[in-house]
């Protein structure tokens, strides 16, 4: 390679890991490069407007990369699901936009009961509240304050609530009705009119993304601005390998997928985000003399301990209208009755219940969420009118162990159209998940059936889960031995090398992971900011209790 | 059997998708050969796969079949099924990377095999038939009844018959966007919401303690 070039701060992956810290990084007058494989999906693109939108949902905006197949994926083998996108804002363009928190449990389950790889992490809740705080401003979230069964967050803002319609009214009556917690839903769906963004008018289908704006991804709240701060955004840009040297990492090497040309970037900082498989896949794809195992991974952890979440899908159909196709498909409500471990149901971690919107007739006819196709000839018309918009689905997700043996590898044949090896996942349902989950749908079915459903049917225990939470594969953790990254995001290895995304998370909580990963993000922007000088002198990974602070 | 071309020349399963995407520059079928073509055109093929008439006679008595015509809806043969089977089968020669994973050759011969015998069937021969598919678990049997479902429900003429025809289905009008249904949602009333603090607690950080693993049920 002829040349190179040189910058402060390298980041690889344009989602909410790497979006999130150059957002707090953009106004230091560093100079920063970010590094994401895909394009902007633009507005027209998307399926919105278009009579055929929902077999689209089965196309270019199929969740998974291996069934979308389009030129910035990549493939992900084993018995898998992964639900990914490659693109400037990462998958959050076709997220639900689910917004909670973990609790302050979630942060200390390896003292609450330690089974498997399940540790504490290196930091509380109340470590991680401010950011929270912060990093809901900049997505622009909606929900309402005072939910009792998380502690106080009175600093952040909220726009105003999404509207539940029939369907989240009646969960909501079934959960009060037994004596349940349930709230209305966070959502990173906004109800006010933001810069360039449009107020959620009720459309449902975000699972393919907004057009408008109106779901928050980095997309829209984080790139425009740290573009025009002069944050250097190369899209169609593929990270090949990190380069390290010296115990450092020193930059990457990148293809230009417009010209197939190759580029080396030397930083003084690399942050690494380009999520739970990505990001193993990536430090794995750069073994190099020195980091035989690939990079970060002298203890052999990076890509181990991967967590989905275990889930099932609930639908129940009612002789009444539920209009579940009207409405942001983020959650309008849900039940953390059975969130903690209660030792009595004979199994640790609990499961959150989370209503979530429909489709559209196509949807229905189709088999809704659990393949309850409607019947072909003479019985489909009185199906369809039974059925559709009569419907209620629930998803019950529950927190997963951390195993070893789950894990994410690379495949020793297959490889993306640049030659690189796909990732390969390795993912066991563990018992405990099995048991906390078969109860869940039991008592799922015992709400919608408390307010009248007619019928049910349910997934069961999904396998392989729907891979939407990719989490755990270079966790954050108390010291060299048991994780990848001390409590900054710094891998232990190397210390201005980090990972901000979901592979950072030591444990699953029950909830959707993206505010965390986003409050994650926040929070390693900031410590960059202010170590800056310090980090990049580091020759060795300081302990947790070494680091210096904020 | 001769390898068959497309008409840039390309060997079939090499060639990029037609879907009107623009090409990536990486060599299609170059490491590994995987995942290198365009977006798939968002409406399906521009220029759809033209069937014969006696094969769009079959294909419009499939939807018939699938759909039984009934006096309050529109007919499922008339309403462009044969145009939307030909956005969304991929053409002879390109790969067949996309839902419902259809490819002009296997889908015409499954027409012609069922040929006019089919066209002139009684209904309940037709419906003998399509189960016949159905039990021999054929490809075709759930590309024909996607297509038929996703095509019949997408008309805009359906979306009318089903806000005339189904209560639950009333406000609905196809597409999300432009109009949503903010203007017809249902918002929290104060009451319930009042009551929404009644349940609920957590734990803090340091209230966190060793539960009873002698509890658990499960073996592995």
């Amino acid at each position: 390679m002829a040349s190179y070039e040189e910058v402060d701060v390298l980041i690889i992956g344009a989602g909410p890991g790497g979006a999130g810290v150059a957002y707090e990084l953009k106004d230091t007058g560093a100079k920063i490069v970010c590094l994401e494989q895909g394009p902007w999906v633009t507005a027209p693109e998307h399926p919105h407007y278009h009579d055929e939108w929902e077999i689209e949902k089965q196309r270019g905006w199929a969740y998974d990369p291996n069934v979308r197949q389009l030129p910035e994926d990549y493939p992900v083998t084993g018995t898998t699901t992964p639900y990914m996108m490659n693109n400037v804002g990462g998958s959050t363009v076709h997220y639900a936009g689910h917004w909670p928190r973990y609790k302050p449990v979630d942060f200390r389950k390896g003292t609450e009961h330690g089974l498997e790889g399940t540790i504490d992490w290196p930091i509380s809740y109340e470590d991680l509240a401010p950011f929270y705080d912060r990093n809901d401003e900049i997505y622009g979230i909606s929900g309402l304050i005072g939910d009792p069964s998380y502690p106080d967050r009175k600093n952040a803002q909220r726009d105003p609530m999404v509207l539940p319609g029939k369907l989240g009214l009646k969960y909501a009556k079934a959960s009060r009705d037994l004596g349940w917690h349930w709230w209305p839903s966070d959502n990173a769906v906004i109800t006010r009119p933001r810069e360039n963004r449009e107020a959620d008018v009720g459309m449902g289908n975000e699972l393919s993304g907004s057009p408008t704006g109106s779901l928050s991804t980095p997309a829209h709240a984080h790139w425009p601005y740290n573009v025009r701060a002069g944050v250097d955004l190369r899209t169609m840009a593929r990270v090949e390998t990190i380069t390290a040297e010296g115990g450092k990492a020193t930059g990457a090497v990148y293809i230009d997928r417009n010209t197939g040309n190759r580029h080396e970037i030397r930083a003084k900082i690399v942050v690494l985000a380009a999520n739970g498989i990505g990001s193993p896949r990536m430090l794995l794809a750069s073994a190099q003399k020195g980091h035989e195992n690939g990079l970060a991974n002298s203890n052999g952890l990076v890509g181990k301990y991967l967590m989905h979440h275990v889930f099932a899908f609930c639908d129940s159909w009612f002789d009444e209208p539920v209009e579940g196709f009207k409405g942001s498909f983020g959650s309008p409500m849900y039940s953390h009755e059975f969130y903690h471990t209660d030792m009595d149901r004979g199994f640790v971690n609990g499961f959150g219940m989370q209503v979530a919107r429909s489709f559209g007739p196509s949807y229905a006819a189709m088999g809704t969420h659990t393949g309850y196709t409607a019947p072909w000839g003479n019985e489909h018309r009185d199906f369809f009118s039974n059925h559709f918009a009569n419907h209620l689905m629930v998803f019950m997700f529950g927190e997963d162990l951390p195993v070893e043996t789950n894990a994410v590898t690379l495949d020793p044949t297959v490889t993306d159209s640049d030659g690189i090896p796909a990732a390969h996942v390795n993912y066991e349902l563990h018992p405990n998940d099995i048991a906390l989950a078969k109860y869940g749908i039991e008592k799922i079915f015992e709400a919608t059936r408390a307010v009248g459903a007619v019928e049910t049917n349910d997934t069961g225990v999904l396998y392989p889960p729907p891979a939407w939470h990719l989490m755990g594969t270079c966790r954050m953790g108390n010291n060299p031995q048991d994780s990848v990254l001390n409590k900054w995001c710094q891998t232990w290895d190397l210390p201005n090398l980090f990972v901000v995304d979901g592979s950072t998370l030591t444990t699953g909580g029950a909830v959707n992971p993206t505010s965390t990963i986003g409050a994650l993000a926040v929070r390693a922007g900031e410590y960059i900011k202010r170590n800056y000088d310090h980090i990049t002198t580091q020759k060795t990974t300081p302990s947790n209790a070494d680091a210096p602070d904020m | 059997m001769n390898a068959v071309h497309t008409e840039s020349g390309a060997p079939v399963g090499e060639a990029p998708a037609p879907w009107g995407a623009p090409e990536a520059t990486v060599e299609p079928g170059k490491g590994g050969g995987y995942f290198e073509t365009g977006r798939p055109r968002l409406g399906g093929l521009e220029k759809p796969v033209q069937f014969s008439e006696p094969r769009q006679a079959v294909i419009k008595a499939l939807a018939d079949t699938i759909i039984p015509p009934h006096p309050d809806w529109p007919d499922a043969s008339e309403t462009d099924i044969v145009a939307f089977c030909g956005r969304y089968i991929t053409p002879t020669g390109y790969r067949n990377k996309h839902f419902p994973w259809a490819d002009e050759d296997s889908f015409v011969a499954a027409l012609d095999k069922l040929g006019q015998a089919f066209v002139d069937a009684s209904p309940s021969d037709r419906a003998t038939a399509v189960e016949a598919l159905e039990k021999a678990e054929d490809p075709f049997f759930e590309q024909i009844r996607a297509l038929v479902y996703y095509g019949y429900y997408s008309r805009p003429e359906v979306v009318l018959a089903i806000r005339r025809n189904v209560p639950a289905g009333k406000d609905y009008h196809g597409p999300p966007l432009p109009y949503g249904y903010i203007q017809s949602l249902e918002p929290w009333d104060d009451t319930t919401l009042a009551q929404a603090n009644e349940n609920g607690s957590y734990l803090e950080t340091d209230q966190v303690e060793r539960v009873d693993l002698s509890k658990l049920t499960w073996t592995k």
